[in-house]
């Protein structure tokens, strides 16, 4: 008996400790108000963290310098269980644009703006601050200077920065660099050529993908996971890509005096008209790109096997009871629990 | 009453932005983020219409014209500005204008109202010499002055803010301030200021966020107010879009952005930004709200201003309700322009692959779009009821030439000759005649060369700056096509670029080029150099005895160099080749007295054969002597200017491809090393085995070895690397007279000398 303790004792210590997952959505809208759908997929999921996108980082070609834009504004009020993690999207064209003693300023202004809109979120608890930015190797060294600034703008307040990773910034981590941050969040989608005609699911293509992970595991930061939830009209006209459609449903272009559906994926407009603020010619193209649960769950099999065996939060974008009603929640948790337990 | 202006400063600055680009008149260049890169030929003249500001933005876009003038506000102000001066009688200066109304302090406004009460109140600071304050004085100006100092206590509360910093605003204040307003809205007489307060109120009202009061003020005092034309008006309706917007009616705010899109130059970027329909139902919505056709007529302009709209479908609608609107005519250039991008010049545009990868163009939907167009020109053309019928004729016959039909295109333009109403639709006319004669020209012959070279001196040549690319490339095209390759070389290259790798057919088309007696002007404009009389003929004699020196034909090079006069040899370059030399340095040129043009340098290597031959005691150095000159002249002696013209130290790192021709930015042919050293090592090698002299065959077995090495390294397959300083690991057959030398010559006082000098060879010699 003593000794079948031992052996499971030891047994047990050889056995590495279960990865601890923090389930999260990204919150991508201008208002900050959640629907009670919303918060019901907060519960279901035992959702700890939301990362809501603060503002735009953009440049302005008029005023020949960087703006905010799309600013949150706060309507709802969280629960003080729930941990907030500010993000920032920077665009890659301000980064190109700035030169580097415009640095400093777009620091100070960034870091007043984010301290300012932070004060909204009174006794949430708030630790990590995200940059979300699709930096190049050409503006590698501006937006890392940025990083460093922006930590020293932050420094009054106790907290840590992350930036989002791109699945280029991993296989080309030599070329890319690594961000002067505390953790990473890999951005498993957006993986495809979406101005390309031929290309059919440019958000997730885990085949894509894959082609990307095979230095995964030696990359330095931590990182934590975003998986997408969302789909959008890709619009070509003259076999050009001129604009996305976000969220576009099949049920609004199943109008056949306007469109006709070329295949599973793709629809032909076959007569001029107005879609949610977009005006379409006779003869655009759109196809149709959106993330299934089996897709997302292969990709999460991929995933745990190739990430590193360390906690991290997963989490989805984004949180929109227009995206969401495609997504069951307990498959969501089921995705969940293939990285480990919450 | 005093008509309203709408050609602003605003519009001035566009029509002065426009001008820059049209004088002195480059009629195409591109404008725009994706001409940059993109290649392709315009022959459009903006200003084959009426260059106003509300029509500048269909040429460059608008965010091209707003990143071009700005800030807008500027212009607001200045017209406004304006306003005022006209107001008042054109009396006080503009300057002085925009320091009272902007940048006086409310204070000194204040101390101006009590100066307008006393009797012999005296201007002080700024103010003393302001000619806007004294004409306040004088006359009295009391409600002016109230509504100056109202306005200056607004001002605080409706400041924008940048992107950054979201102003806070003191809503209590700032409805005091309405309230304060109205009383004084009430008790002003003059309606030019009554019309200020009602601005001053509705905005107030928008920027607090109260949009419903923002609407009752406009309902409750424009009716009250009954002033002459005036900018204010299109600046309240802009804020009472505003309010419209906030309270979600964008159909009725579209509707009044649409008015001030066509009104209000200084506003149309904005109003262009915040016209906003969703859906069909609100289009239709939007269209009812209109109260005439030239209103109708700008909602389609507005929503065909989008870059990637196709306009012909706004175009029918716009003619349709009003075959005259303004908009019509900018959208017919427009298209056309979009069109010639996709289509101009499509068989022979030589960017065409960069163009169909980079950007796309040409269109997929180009031709379809063009048959649409064409169709719609058809019908306005015939039914004459345009504002400028002339315009719809001449862009008939240019759809017709970007269909590709030169002949209808001429068909139809021609007999349009003499006959346009304007001089610079006329001069348009002649250059569309004058695209469609070259896009047309399908033989080869004198009267076609001496066509276009009196195109090229026409003034429409100079005023089109296309045009000379466009012949360049058109001919190009059709000299390959009846294989006239020297003559298209020289369309697209520069004859320069053929010394690279020059090319025998080429040369011999342009050498009889050179030769004929008759040649056409543009046979002329090929040959002839500056002086007008001397022709590149012994240039392209010595291209092609050059050519041969680096195939190491040495009778075909000798053949062509002789061809040229004795005179001009010299020109070409003055060369030793003969010198002895062991270590490879390619810039130890060193420029005796005994130089030798390409010619003598031959006749002597041929003469040094034939003494060879003839004397069997002396042979063996003869033969030493033309292989040292042959090495010299090889990619890796120090006279390799004999055989090429261009060297370049990067073809090291091809040797090993077995290639001689390497790629090159600017040689179409490529850039071609003379590297093969067979034919010194021939000599070498005869100079070695007949000699009896040990150190002349220590010297040959040494020059041999090294040819024998370049060979390997120029041999495909070569594990020679020109990156890092290991010793190259030569094959056994490589090294054979490195063997030679090792055992035959080791006694030799050069062999002593070789090992001590070349590092190679004293490695091998210790491996073997």
């Amino acid at each position: 008996m003593i000794l079948l303790f031992f052996f499971l004792l030891s047994f047990q210590s050889c056995q590495q400790a279960p990865i601890e997952i923090t389930p999260a959505f990204y919150h991508w809208q201008t208002k900050f108000d959640l629907t009670s759908t919303e918060k019901k997929y907060l519960n279901e999921l035992t959702v700890q963290k939301i990362y809501p996108k603060f503002f735009d980082v953009d440049w302005d070609f008029t005023q020949q310098e960087a703006v905010s834009k799309a600013s949150l504004i706060v309507e709802s009020v969280l629960p003080n269980s729930l941990e907030i993690v500010p993000t920032v999207f920077i665009t890659n064209r301000t980064l190109v644009q700035l030169s580097e003693e415009q640095l400093p300023d777009l620091a100070q202004k960034i870091g007043k703006k984010l301290l300012g809109q932070i004060a909204a979120f009174q006794n949430i608890s708030i630790r990590e601050i995200q940059f979300d930015c699709d930096w190049s190797k050409s503006t590698q060294q501006k937006y890392f200077s940025l990083l460093k600034l922006l930590r020293k703008e932050l420094q009054s307040i106790d907290i840590q920065l992350s930036a989002t990773i791109r699945l280029h910034q991993i296989k080309y981590v030599a070329e890319t660099g690594i961000p002067p941050v505390e953790r990473g969040i890999l951005m498993y989608y957006n993986m495809g050529k979406v101005q390309e005609k031929g290309t059919e699911n440019s958000i997730l293509d885990n085949q894509i993908g894959q082609q990307y992970l095979a230095k995964l595991k030696q990359y330095p930061l931590t990182l934590d996971l975003a998986l997408p939830l969302f789909k959008w009209g890709v619009l070509f006209r003259d076999n050009k890509m001129i604009k996305l459609l976000n969220q576009l449903e099949e049920a609004v272009i199943s109008d056949e005096k306007r469109f006709r559906k070329v295949d599973e994926n793709h629809w032909q407009v076959i007569k001029s008209t107005y879609l949610d603020g977009v005006y379409l010619y006779e003869n655009d193209e759109i196809r149709i790109e959106k993330v299934t649960l089996n897709e997302l769950s292969a990709a999460a099999d991929l995933l745990a096997q190739q990430l590193k065996k360390e906690d991290r939060s997963i989490v989805f974008y984004h949180l929109d009871s227009m995206v969401l009603k495609d997504y069951e929640g307990t498959a969501l948790n089921q995705i969940l629990s293939k990285f480990g337990t919450k | 009453m005093k008509k309203y202006k709408n050609i602003s400063l605003f519009g001035l600055s566009i029509f002065c932005f426009l001008a820059t680009l049209l004088v002195p008149i480059k009629i195409s260049k591109g404008c725009g983020p994706y001409y940059n890169d993109f290649y392709g030929y315009s022959f459009l003249n903006p200003n084959i219409i009426d260059l106003e500001a509300p029509k500048a933005p269909y040429f460059a876009g608008f965010e091209k014209v707003f990143r071009q003038i700005k800030p807008t506000e500027d212009i607001q102000q200045k017209d406004n500005l304006t306003e005022w001066q006209e107001r008042f009688c054109d009396g006080p200066r503009l300057l002085d204008l925009q320091y009272v109304i902007y940048k006086s302090p409310l204070s000194e406004m204040r101390r101006l109202k009590t100066l307008l009460k006393q009797k012999n109140g005296k201007l002080t600071g700024q103010l003393a010499s302001n000619t806007f304050a004294r004409h306040l004085q004088q006359n009295k100006c009391e409600e002016a002055v109230d509504y100056l100092i109202f306005a200056k206590r607004c001002e605080p509360h409706v400041v924008k803010g940048s992107s950054w910093n979201t102003p806070q605003r003191d809503t209590v204040t700032m409805q005091f301030l309405i309230k304060d307003g109205l009383k004084a809205f009430k008790k002003t007489k003059s309606h030019y200021f009554r019309l200020r307060y009602v601005y001053q109120l509705i905005r107030l009202a928008h920027y607090k966020k109260d949009y419903r009061q923002a609407l009752d003020l406009y309902d409750d005092l424009m009716p009250k107010t009954d002033n002459d034309p005036s900018l204010i008006e299109d600046w309240i309706l802009g804020h009472k879009a505003g309010a419209l917007m906030g309270l979600g009616r964008n159909v009725e705010a579209s509707y009044l952005y649409s008015k001030i899109f066509h009104n209000t130059p200084s506003k149309r970027a904005s109003a262009y930004r915040s016209f906003s329909i969703k859906t069909d139902e609100e289009w239709l919505a939007c269209l009812k709200l209109c109260q005439s056709d030239t209103e109708r007529a700008t909602l389609y302009a507005l929503r065909a201003n989008d870059p990637l709209s196709h306009g012909v479908e706004e175009m029918r609608a716009i003619y349709e309700i009003d075959p005259k609107n303004e908009h019509l005519e900018l959208l017919l250039v427009r298209e056309i322009q979009k069109l010639e991008k996709d289509l101009l010049g499509l068989d022979f545009n030589k960017k065409k692959s960069s163009n169909r990868r980079y950007f796309k163009i040409p269109r997929k939907g180009a031709g379809k779009n063009l048959l649409d167009l064409l169709q719609l020109v058809l019908e306005i053309s015939d039914e004459n009821k345009a504002e400028t019928p002339d315009l719809w004729h001449i862009a008939e016959g240019y759809l017709e030439l970007l269909g590709g039909d030169y002949y209808a295109a001429k068909k139809t333009l021609t007999p349009l000759k003499g006959s346009m109403a304007t001089v610079v639709l006329e001069e348009q006319l002649d250059a569309l005649i004058m695209v469609a004669s070259i896009d047309g020209l399908d033989e080869v012959n004198t009267e076609m060369e001496d066509l276009i070279v009196d195109y090229e001196k026409t003034e429409l040549f100079t005023k089109y700056p296309d045009f000379d690319k466009f012949i360049r490339d058109k001919l190009t095209q059709l000299y390959k096509e009846k294989e006239y390759y020297g003559k298209a070389f020289l369309e697209e290259f520069k004859l320069n670029q053929l010394k690279y790798f020059p090319q025998l057919e080429i040369i011999d088309e342009l050498i009889a080029i050179c030769q004929k007696e008759n040649r056409s002007k543009l046979e002329n404009e090929m040959v002839l150099k500056k002086d007008g009389i001397t022709t590149i003929e012994s240039d392209l004699w010595d291209m092609k005895g050059t050519y041969f020196l680096g195939q190491m034909q040495l009778e075909s090079a000798l053949e062509a160099f002789r061809q040229m006069p004795r005179k001009d040899r010299d020109d070409y370059g003055l060369f030793n080749p003969f010198r002895e030399e062991f270590i490879d340095c390619i810039n130890c040129r060193v420029i005796d007295t005994a130089g030798y043009n390409k010619t003598v340098i031959l006749e002597q290597i041929l003469e040094l054969e034939y003494k060879a031959k003839a004397d069997m005691e002396k042979g063996a150095a003869y033969y030493y002597q033309i292989g040292n000159a042959l090495y010299n002249m090889t990619y890796f002696g120090y006279e390799w200017e004999v055989a090429d013209y261009f060297r370049s130290g990067t073809s090291w790192g091809g040797l090993k491809s077995g290639e001689a021709v390497f790629a090159h930015g600017n040689a179409p042919y490529g850039n071609h090393e003379t590297v093969n050293c067979s034919l010194p090592l021939y000599y070498y090698d005869k100079a070695f085995r007949l000699t009896q002299n040990n150190e002349l065959g220590a010297r040959a077995a040494f020059m041999a070895a090294k040819c024998q090495q370049n060979l390997y390294f120029t041999e495909k397959g070569s594990n020679y690397s020109i990156f890092g300083n290991d010793i190259p690991n030569i094959p056994d057959e490589y090294r054979q007279y490195f063997k030679i030398l090792k055992d035959y010559y080791s006694n030799t006082a050069f062999y002593e000398e070789v090992v001590e000098e070349c590092l190679y060879f004293e490695k091998y010699a210790a491996r073997l």
